[in-house]
């Protein structure tokens, strides 16, 4: 039995594109990275599986419950972090939660209260006067609470500063090792490959690949960018793995998927100022990666 | 339903019901106070009147007749304070408590709860017409006591019983139709607004056919033809077809609303 399984699930708004002909299959257990560019239909799929929406074509099961039909099963064993967290501003921290706990009918016991401690949660303050990250700290308890089977969380640490991510993860990685399943949407490939078991690439609605994520990671690309001493020098480097050069001020900027030992050797030889290597953007790797990938996927 | 949702929405939306409730008695209290004085010069009154064109006092619910009597001067006013102020609050109630959730956006949160769409709006209803029942209530216990206390309780108390509860009939209605307008809506933007301009320009309609000679038929189509204000004649009582058009339009306006919400796409 898979944790998620959807056939051809798609969604239109009208003649908008949503998602299209989605097939995922996340078994009970793993942590399964979607990712995919904002407004790829992340946030469109897992609204389907939620019910909030409903499919102009296909089916989806989240364990055995059909997302249609069965949607209120569903929800007693999902806990749901959104990507953006809009709670009723009026009230306190506390009764959010009592509130939330009451329709799962738990009491909050001393899970929740090891929770509240991690994230540093003040429980008296009103929802309105929460900061982004407390509020998506807030969503976070507030989806553990029933100790769910299956946690969907939607761009779960936009708004969390580093140390309070690392809570997250930590959190997150124990409720997977007590028997949940993660559905981890995002956009930042770094995060999902750190954390995930399993991802798949959302783009235009469309999945264009899904894998193990050593298979993305033989895929990983840096973006090298290079000022050099000398502007009018005309370089041609010989490493294997260089994509896309293009020029800029004083250098060279190029995506590198390849040995960065040999590059960097290569490199020491010439008259460099300065030199950058970072992770390309999401955006970047599609282009390169999963452009041709999704067209041969659509012949 | 939901008990715990039920319990939030009493205590969400209890501001605006104590508002609305506020507005209405002080209203009708302060109408009803007057009623001495303006007794004493009840014939200047009368010819003061007398010299308005007779369309205006039609529109204005004036009949001289009305006003020698206590309830026929608690009439003259009851159709400002409970079909239009109190379908008003009806209509804005019913609008709000459903598209609030969209507006704010909490509705993703109560959505991905365990509850089914139908104990969300059975529950939302409720509490809906449990406040539209109880203003109405407390509005016919003022207007009860106002009267009783100024005629020494010569007054038909059943007659005011029949109008009052045409008039909660009236407000359930505009309620449940603001509930369904909602739910009709791709996206709650500007709903609430919607409804009390549609409940005044309904009345204002009903006030200008009322006053021209043709185009009667067309009272037909606002709600508040169906009510009854012949207070003051013989026998004035319930009369079933009215009882049977505001609750029968009211029940399908829910059936519907269960219909389409069961299906309806959230967009936030």
């Amino acid at each position: 039995m898979y944790a998620i399984e959807t056939n051809s699930l798609t969604k239109f708004y009208g003649k908008s594109r949503g998602i299209i002909d989605l097939n995922l299959r996340v078994k009970e257990g793993e942590i399964f990275g979607f990712i995919g560019p904002n407004g790829a239909g992340k946030s469109t799929a897992i609204r389907l599986f939620l019910s909030l929406l409903f499919p102009s074509k296909g089916s989806g099961k989240i364990f055995e419950y059909d997302i249609v039909r069965q949607s209120t099963k569903i929800k007693q064993i999902v806990g749901f972090v959104p990507s953006e967290v809009h709670y009723y501003d009026n009230m306190k921290v506390g009764e959010l939660l009592k509130y939330s706990s009451r329709f799962y009918k738990v009491s909050l016991n001393s899970y929740f209260h090891s929770l509240i401690e991690t994230l540093d949660l003040d429980l008296n303050r009103k929802i309105s006067d929460l900061s982004m990250g407390n509020r998506k700290k807030l969503a976070v308890i507030q989806s553990l609470i029933h100790k769910p089977k299956l946690l969907i969380l939607d761009e779960p640490t936009s708004g969390l500063d580093p140390l309070m991510q690392n809570h997250f993860f930590d959190i997150i990685r124990e409720a997977n090792e007590n028997g949940a399943t993660i559905f981890f949407s995002s956009h930042i490939l770094s995060e999902v490959e750190k954390f995930c078991h399993r991802v798949a690439i959302i783009k235009e609605g469309r999945i264009v690949s899904e894998d193990d994520i050593s298979s993305i990671k033989e895929k990983a690309v840096s973006r090298v960018s290079l000022i050099l001493k000398d502007n009018k020098l005309k370089i041609n480097l010989k490493t294997p793995g260089i994509i896309s050069s293009e020029k800029i001020n004083n250098g060279n900027s190029f995506l590198f998927q390849g040995c960065i030992t040999d590059l960097l050797k290569e490199l020491s030889e010439l008259p460099i100022e300065k030199i950058n290597i970072t992770e390309p953007s999401l955006e970047e790797i599609f282009i390169h990666f999963y452009r041709d990938e999704n067209m041969e996927g659509k012949k | 339903m939901s008990k715990n949702l039920i319990l939030k929405e009493m205590k969400r939306n209890l501001k605006d019901f104590l508002t609305g409730s506020l507005i209405i008695i002080s209203l009708l209290l302060m109408t009803m106070g007057m009623y001495s004085s303006m007794e004493e010069n009840m014939a200047l009154i009368s010819e003061l009147y007398s010299k308005m064109p007779k369309f205006l006092l039609e529109a204005i619910n004036f009949r001289q007749d009305q006003w020698t009597s206590i309830l026929g001067f608690y009439l003259t006013y009851f159709v400002y304070y409970i079909p239009l102020m109190g379908s008003v609050f009806s209509i804005y109630l019913g609008t709000k408590i459903l598209s609030n959730e969209e507006q704010n956006k909490t509705a993703e949160f109560l959505l991905s709860r365990p509850l089914t769409r139908e104990q969300i709006i059975s529950s939302k209803l409720l509490v809906l017409s449990f406040y539209i029942l109880v203003i109405n209530i407390l509005a016919f216990l003022a207007g009860m006591i106002s009267c009783g206390i100024i005629s020494d309780w010569e007054i038909n108390i059943h007659s005011l019983i029949v109008l009052h509860t045409y008039g909660f009939l009236l407000c359930l209605f505009f309620g449940v139709l603001g509930f369904f307008i909602t739910v009709l809506m791709k996206r709650a933007k500007a709903i609430i607004g919607t409804g009390i301009i549609l409940v005044m320009g309904l009345y204002f309609f009903d006030m200008i056919i009322r006053i021209s000679n043709n185009f009667k038929f067309l009272l037909y189509l606002t709600p508040f033809k169906y009510l009854d204000l012949r207070i003051l004649t013989q026998n004035y009582d319930f009369e079933v077809w009215r009882l049977i058009v505001f609750i029968g339009s009211s029940g399908i306006l829910i059936f519907l609303s269960f219909m389409f919400y069961r299906r309806k796409d959230i967009l936030i």
